[in-house]
Formats: C-alpha cells, sequence, structure tokens
C-alpha cells in the first residue's frame, strides 16, 4: 500500500495532466487501492469545475465596452510629477534598464580618474632619509673580502661604516 | 713577505692607472697633492674605563660604536698619522704582529677620498684578514674591529682600528 500523504499533493496535477508519466501512473496506482484518495480527488476535480462555472459567469457579465477609453480617463486623472521626482523615476528607469552598462563606465570614469591624477601631480618632495641616502657625504665600501674571516659591514647612526670580523674560522 | 706585500701594492697601484680614467673622478689639484690618514689602534673592552682622553678627536664616533656595541671602555693602543701622496701606501704595524696598510687611491668628483685597505694577520703567514675599497668623506672615519687585541688572549679586548682621513690643502 501506497503512503496517501504522498499521493495528496498528486492530485490536483493528475487532474491537470501536469504528471510525468512515472508520477501519473505512481498516482492512479495509489487511486485504484485507495478509496479515500478517490473521494479527495473527485472533491477537488468537484471544485476546480466549480471555480471554473463561476470564472466564466463572471467573465460573461463583465462590461468591457469603451474599457480603453476608461483606461485613459483615470490616467489623464493622475496628478503630474513635481519638482525632481520625474528625475528620480527616470533614474530609477535608467538603472533598471542599463545597470550594467552604467557600472561600466563608471568604473572607467573611476580608472581614468586615478590615472590622470597621477600623471597630473607633481612628485612627492623627498623625505629627510631620502635625502640622506642621496647625501654624496655618505661614506660607501665599494668591496670588501673577508679572507678567512666572516665579517660584515655596517653603519652606523651617524653613518661612518663599520668593518665587523670574527676570530678565524677553525 | 712585506717587501712583497709592498711590491703588490705597487702592482696594484699601477694597475689602478690603467682603470682610473675611466671612472667619474677628478686628477687632484695642485694644493691637493697629499691625503693625511690617522690610523688609531683601540682596544674596546667590557671593563670598566670609559674613554682614553687621546681618543678625543674620534671621541663621537665611538660613542656611535658604543650604541651598538656597547663596550665599556675605549683605550688607545696605537695612533699613527701619515701625509701621503696619492697612490702612496702607509703602513703600521697593530698589536698582535698584524699590519694594517692602506692606500689613496684618488679623489673622486664628488668630493670623496677613495682609499684601498688591507688588514694582515699574524707573522709568519700574514695571511690576508681583509681587504676592501671605500669611499669616504674628508674627515670620515672607517672602523675596522672584531679581532681581538691579543690572538692567543680572549681576555685581552676586541680591536677597533679607526682609519680617519683628510686632504691636505
Amino acid at each position: 500500500m501506497k503512503r496517501c500523504p504522498d499521493a495528496v499533493p498528486l492530485l490536483g496535477p493528475l487532474l491537470d495532466g501536469a504528471l510525468p508519466p512515472d508520477d501519473s501512473e505512481w498516482a492512479l496506482e495509489h487511486l485504484r487501492e485507495c478509496a479515500g484518495c478517490r473521494e479527495r480527488q473527485a472533491l477537488i476535480a468537484a471544485q476546480g469545475a466549480a471555480l471554473r462555472e463561476k470564472m466564466l459567469a463572471r467573465g460573461a457579465a463583465a462590461d468591457f465596452g469603451g474599457f480603453a477609453d476608461r483606461v485613459l480617463l483615470r490616467a489623464g486623472k493622475e496628478e503630474k510629477l513635481r519638482g525632481l521626482e520625474h528625475l528620480r523615476v527616470y533614474g530609477s528607469e535608467m538603472w533598471g534598464a542599463h545597470k550594467r552598462a552604467l557600472l561600466a563606465a563608471g568604473g572607467l570614469a573611476a580608472a581614468a580618474c586615478l590615472g590622470l591624477a597621477v600623471f597630473f601631480l607633481p612628485p612627492r618632495a623627498a623625505g629627510p632619509e631620502e635625502l640622506l641616502y642621496a647625501d654624496a657625504s655618505i661614506p660607501q665600501i665599494e668591496e670588501v673580502e673577508f679572507g678567512s674571516h666572516d665579517g660584515a659591514v655596517l653603519h652606523l647612526r651617524d653613518q661612518t661604516p663599520v668593518i665587523w670580523l670574527s676570530e678565524d674560522r677553525q | 713577505m712585506r717587501v712583497a706585500f709592498v711590491a703588490l701594492l705597487l702592482l696594484a697601484q699601477a694597475d689602478a692607472g690603467w682603470v682610473e680614467p675611466l671612472q667619474t673622478s677628478r686628477a687632484p689639484g695642485p694644493n691637493e697633492q697629499r691625503v693625511r690618514i690617522t690610523i688609531r689602534a683601540i682596544a674596546a673592552s667590557n671593563e670598566p674605563g670609559g674613554f682614553d682622553q687621546k681618543l678625543a678627536p674620534i671621541e663621537q664616533h665611538l660613542r656611535n660604536f658604543g650604541e651598538q656595541f656597547r663596550y665599556q671602555s675605549y683605550k688607545l693602543l696605537e695612533e699613527k698619522t701619515f701625509d701621503l701622496d696619492w697612490k702612496s701606501p702607509a703602513e703600521i704595524e697593530l698589536p698582535g704582529s698584524r699590519n694594517l696598510q692602506v692606500l689613496p687611491r684618488q679623489l673622486a668628483a664628488d668630493g670623496k677620498i677613495r682609499v684601498h685597505l688591507e688588514l694582515l694577520g699574524e707573522h709568519p703567514a700574514h695571511s690576508r684578514k681583509l681587504h676592501t675599497d671605500y669611499s669616504i668623506q674628508r674627515g670620515g672615519t672607517l672602523l675596522v674591529g672584531g679581532l681581538r687585541v691579543d690572538p692567543k688572549d680572549e681576555r685581552s679586548g676586541t680591536l677597533l682600528i679607526a682609519v680617519t682621513q683628510a686632504v691636505e690643502k
């Protein structure tokens, strides 16, 4: 026996012919074995028929004569946009329609502005440390060989060079 | 051995003559014919004692040195001043039978003095422990250190050599 809770959601689509073949076969098999679900399906079918009948009756009673004229009359009575409100509506519509193009154009504009700023801004003045490195008075160790020792070259705070040797490698 | 080294220095000097015309330097003027180089051998140690008064001319350098190397005392062991012609070598004997030799090579276009320096080890091998070429402004000092004052005595302190150079007018 197949479970009713699984079958009930399929009853409506089965009536509409909207189930795939496998599910349809499964639902029909269940209906053959289950009287409760057959009643449920009959109820659903009756409700559907009643709704269709009601809607058809309402449609038949509706008067569509002069429909277009009434729509235009109603549109004419709407208040005109005030101030910059039309710009807001225009912007919103444009943004919705061309969002990707506007984003791409904005990115390109920002990159172009950055490039122009880098190109036209005057170079930054050298800071004190940079001036120090460019100072011709700083001593330079041009070449050093330590022979059988390990060694290092460093500069003191006043740029005095120090060559430091370790004792002989043993 | 020392004679051989001086010959080597002279050879290096002759070799430099080939190279120098290609470099951005100027020949010393008629009033800049000599270089004054003062070499001081100093014993730096962690024994209390402060600065030797004879080290006053380079005391500021040693104080800056002390900021990084933390020695407690500096004692002058040897001091010698040379008035040298350009490309003329000078030599000083250091404690522990070592030698330091300096050769003022040229006056560079930016006013610096280019110097070649060699430190040779103990007798009898006199192995070369260091050689360097450096450029330094007039009045500038180069410090060379790290070896023991007495190679055989760990407690003898650290040998610090200060080489100060100037151009005589």
